[in-house]
């Protein structure tokens, strides 16, 4: 008999409680081809990602679905798994906009919804020791990711973009601790030194173009028609990236404050278990353990729906400026306001610093990869040209 | 946006004239002559008290003493109206832009400053026009997340665009004015210092759907804080008593508004969509004024008088028509094809909708946060269907029209799933794909043409 599969589709949602509730958890990243049953319950100029969920549940068949109220798009796609799937489980996570104590606040008693239609749905008891082991099993994935991607931000990088996106695709959508068994191995592989220089690259073509990639869900083809094209990805800032694992550089408490000096939680050796004992949290209730999650997940790096006075901007080029990038790809899905919006405001910042950036759209599909070849293609050239 | 199309007047206007006329302080008494020599292009006297609510609050916002917000629709009217300041809604006038023929040109501006054309137009004009430095500088932008996300982002670009300029050089004084905030305070929600020389954004996170106890907390104690921080920033006085006058003032005009929506439900209707369509102006920023009372007072009595008088005669009423989301604001003959040559009066439209309760002036945060949280185009689509059919059945429509507006992910997007809600309740429903701003994006003749169609159906 298979696990329960229950898919999930925003990193804000915080997947340890469908793990703490015997589910597996499994990030939806949709289907690249050309989708059939969306176009019956949403229209064409709607996120393509949106859409693709919607075939990929139909052909998948999960047993529950948590949606996040992520934008207009989202809240579109709860409404067509539950008009068209009605023997679906599926649930919508109020995700607010804003992080402050109020939001926290709010966000915790989504959370404990979310407990509360998952165990009723699934007839199930979360326990404080399954939501604490589960904490720790989610921590332990997202702090190997983190060391993969430190090997991506090298000055050199030691992994090639498309394979470490495949590392952030497979954790977010494997059994996790078959998970952490291939994500060990493989940066075991790479015979990674935390702090020293990589003994074992990946690439061998040192000087080649770096780009930085932004922007909502990126296919992985589209990384590897950058590396193709002669470019190297050393930083991104996707949906499907980085944004899944990294949090803000601020360590929380269970109160919600930022207390100093207690980073134990996200740099511990990434142990499975480990992460709590050191944060201290080995004795705390449900409830401190749901502010927790709660106030961890606001904290987040923001992705572009938050609300925003511009810090997001300037921390974005900050990352930019710190790995040396010589451009930057913004790939957007079509109609996706939230990304489309914030592109002439990163544009501005960029173009600024004298960094170039190119702006790609794509329908989440194989087929449009060949259109973007082209002008990725030109646009490393002309990095490259520039390098000289 | 504001009673007939502009070039109704003949008046020939260039962008540069716009720019230059609404900053003169005489522009009030001259827009003011203009709507009274032009008094006939406006059916109802209610629908020029608009217009001119909307001149000489746009004037305001140009020349005014009070700090001027811009809104976002939806953003809670009576809260800011009753802390004093001076209300600009882009959305609507980027309506006003098309109006006046604009809009392309604004859409051009924003489109080569990098703004995807798959964006809503009624954004990216303001964009444009902002760029243009034809609007009025804000001192402050609050957007509420519902019903769209285009807004708070339009106001985060809106910002950077204000911050690059004062990082360019000189402050240009858009507006005619260069009042900055006091002090030097963090954004509701992100503890962030803003630098005091550009305005500070304000979003009013509006949860999705949930109408319980924990939402209403959340979102009233958001509006406490943005009462709180506005009062220290601008100096504002911090008397809650102003804010309850509003809020009276906004039960007021609702009262009004119900009792004028009832006369719609009479057949032949005594006021159609057509008449009433750019009180959308009022339902965004008018509540909590005595402009917004007056106007749908004036407008009962005109429907009251109407009905009276006539009874019904002479009017043709082959169908009965409940219209979805806005209208193409550019001259056109849609609504005008509609109603005179295939006699499909629209009856209703879901801007006319007031769909909250009576607030209560002694819980103000708390009345406000129900009524954002209550909008039935902000949670699952049944919400929203529910409500169309509620209204197909109280306004007795024989068919909905849904104008599916290009950039619009919000109305858009549920457009498939509330035909096929209807279609369960017999009510058929025809989707017009368009634009209301951009006329780049419809195709006037396939619409006339799909809407004959229709109407042959239902008649």
């Amino acid at each position: 008999m298979r696990d329960k599969l229950v898919g999930w589709t925003c990193t804000y949602i915080p997947e340890e409680i469908i793990l703490a509730a015997g589910l597996r958890p499994v990030r939806l990243l949709g289907t690249q081809e050309p989708v059939r049953v969306a176009d019956y319950l949403v229209p064409s100029n709607l996120c393509p990602y949106v859409r693709s969920i919607i075939d990929q549940v139909s052909s998948v068949r999960p047993d529950g679905v948590f949606v996040a109220s992520s934008c207009n798009a989202a809240e579109h796609l709860i409404d067509a798994l539950r008009r068209q799937f009605s023997d679906i489980f599926c649930h919508l996570v109020q995700v607010p906009r804003i992080r402050d104590t109020g939001a926290i606040s709010y966000y915790e008693e989504q959370i404990r919804l979310m407990i509360r239609v998952i165990e009723d749905g699934f007839d199930v008891k979360i326990t404080p020791e399954a939501l604490k082991n589960a904490i720790s099993i989610v921590s332990c994935i997202k702090n190997l990711l983190h060391r993969a991607y430190d090997l991506l931000k090298r000055p050199e990088p030691a992994i090639t973009g498309g394979r470490y996106l495949r590392m952030v695709e497979m954790a977010m959508t494997a059994d996790k601790a078959q998970a952490a068994r291939e994500l060990k191995d493989t940066l075991g592989g790479l015979a990674v030194e935390p702090e020293g220089p990589a003994t074992a690259q990946e690439d061998p073509r040192p000087g080649r173009p770096r780009v930085f990639l932004v922007g909502s869900l990126c296919p992985i083809s589209v990384v590897d028609v950058i590396e193709e094209s002669g470019g190297v990805v050393v930083g991104e800032e996707l949906c499907a990236g980085s944004r899944y694992f990294l949090t803000d550089d601020l360590p929380l408490s269970v109160d919600g404050a930022w207390p100093s000096g207690d980073s134990a939680w996200f740099s511990g050796d990434g142990a499975c278990g480990q992460g709590l004992k050191a944060a201290g949290l080995g004795d705390i209730d449900i409830d401190d353990i749901i502010r927790y999650l709660a106030a961890r997940y606001l904290a987040k790096e923001p992705c572009a729906r938050m609300q925003d006075s511009g810090e997001r901007y300037s921390r974005l080029v900050e990352r930019i400026k710190a790995l040396n990038a010589d451009g930057v790809i913004f790939y957007v899905l079509k109609f996706c306001d939230m990304y489309l919006y914030e592109y002439p405001i990163l544009q501005g910042r960029l173009d600024r610093l004298g960094i170039p950036v190119i702006l790609l759209e794509g329908d989440y599909t194989a087929g449009g990869i060949e259109q973007a070849r082209t002008r990725i293609g030109a646009f490393i050239e002309m990095l490259d040209s520039r390098r000289i | 946006m504001v009673g007939p199309p502009l070039d109704d007047f003949g008046l020939n206007l260039t962008k540069s004239v716009v720019r230059h006329a609404l900053r003169t302080r005489a522009v009030s008494a001259l827009g003011r002559s203009i709507l009274a020599m032009r008094r006939n292009a406006f059916s109802l006297r209610s629908t020029q008290a608009v217009a001119e609510f909307a001149l000489e609050e746009t004037v305001r916002a140009f020349n005014g003493k009070a700090p001027t917000a811009w809104t976002s629709a939806f953003a809670p009217s009576e809260l800011l109206r009753g802390m004093g300041l001076t209300l600009f809604s882009p959305e609507a006038a980027s309506a006003v832009l098309s109006a006046f023929g604009l809009a392309t040109q604004m859409l051009g501006v924003a489109e080569a400053h990098g703004h995807s054309r798959d964006t809503c137009t009624f954004h990216r004009a303001a964009m444009g026009a902002h760029i243009e430095g034809i609007f009025p500088r804000p001192d402050l932008l609050v957007a509420a997340s519902h019903l769209c996300d285009g807004a708070p982002r339009l106001f985060c670009s809106i910002r950077e665009v204000m911050a690059h300029r004062e990082e360019d050089g000189p402050h240009r004084k858009a507006g005619g004015k260069d009042r900055k905030a006091e002090g030097n305070g963090a954004d509701s929600g992100s503890p962030v210092d803003a630098p005091p020389s550009y305005p500070p954004f304000y979003l009013l996170d509006i949860p999705w759907g949930d109408t319980g106890r924990d939402a209403v907390r959340y979102v009233a104690s958001q509006l406490e804080s943005l009462f709180h921080d506005l009062a220290q920033r601008f100096r504002l006085p911090g008397d809650l008593e102003r804010v309850k006058e509003a809020i009276r003032l906004s039960n007021e005009a609702r009262k009004w508004a119900v009792a004028a929506n009832e006369l719609k439900r009479l057949s032949p209707c005594p006021v159609t969509a057509r008449e009433v369509a750019d009180y959308v102006y009022v339902l965004f920023i008018g509540f909590g004024s005595e402009e917004a009372v007056r106007i749908y007072r004036t407008l009962y009595e005109e429907a009251s008088a109407r009905a009276h008088r006539s009874g019904g005669q002479g009017v043709e009423e082959r169908c009965r028509i409940l219209w979805l989301h806005l209208r193409p604001f550019y001259a056109g003959r849609l609504w005008t094809y509609m109603e005179e040559t295939l006699g499909a009066r629209i009856v209703f439209d879901e801007f006319s909708n007031i769909y909250w309760d009576e607030l209560d002036p002694d819980k103000p945060f708390e009345s406000l946060a129900v009524k954002a949280l209550s909008h039935p185009g902000h949670g699952p689509i049944e919400r929203r269907a529910r409500t169309v059919l509620r209204l197909a059945e109280e306004y007795h429509v024989d068919g909905v029209i849904h104008f599916s507006h290009w950039g619009c992910r919000q109305s858009s997007g549920g457009a498939l799933m509330i035909k096929d809600y209807l279609k369960e309740h017999g009510v058929p429903m025809l989707i017009l794909d368009g634009d209301c701003i951009d006329r780049r994006n419809y195709a006037e003749g396939q619409a006339m043409t799909r809407l004959e169609g229709f109407v042959e159906m239902l008649a």
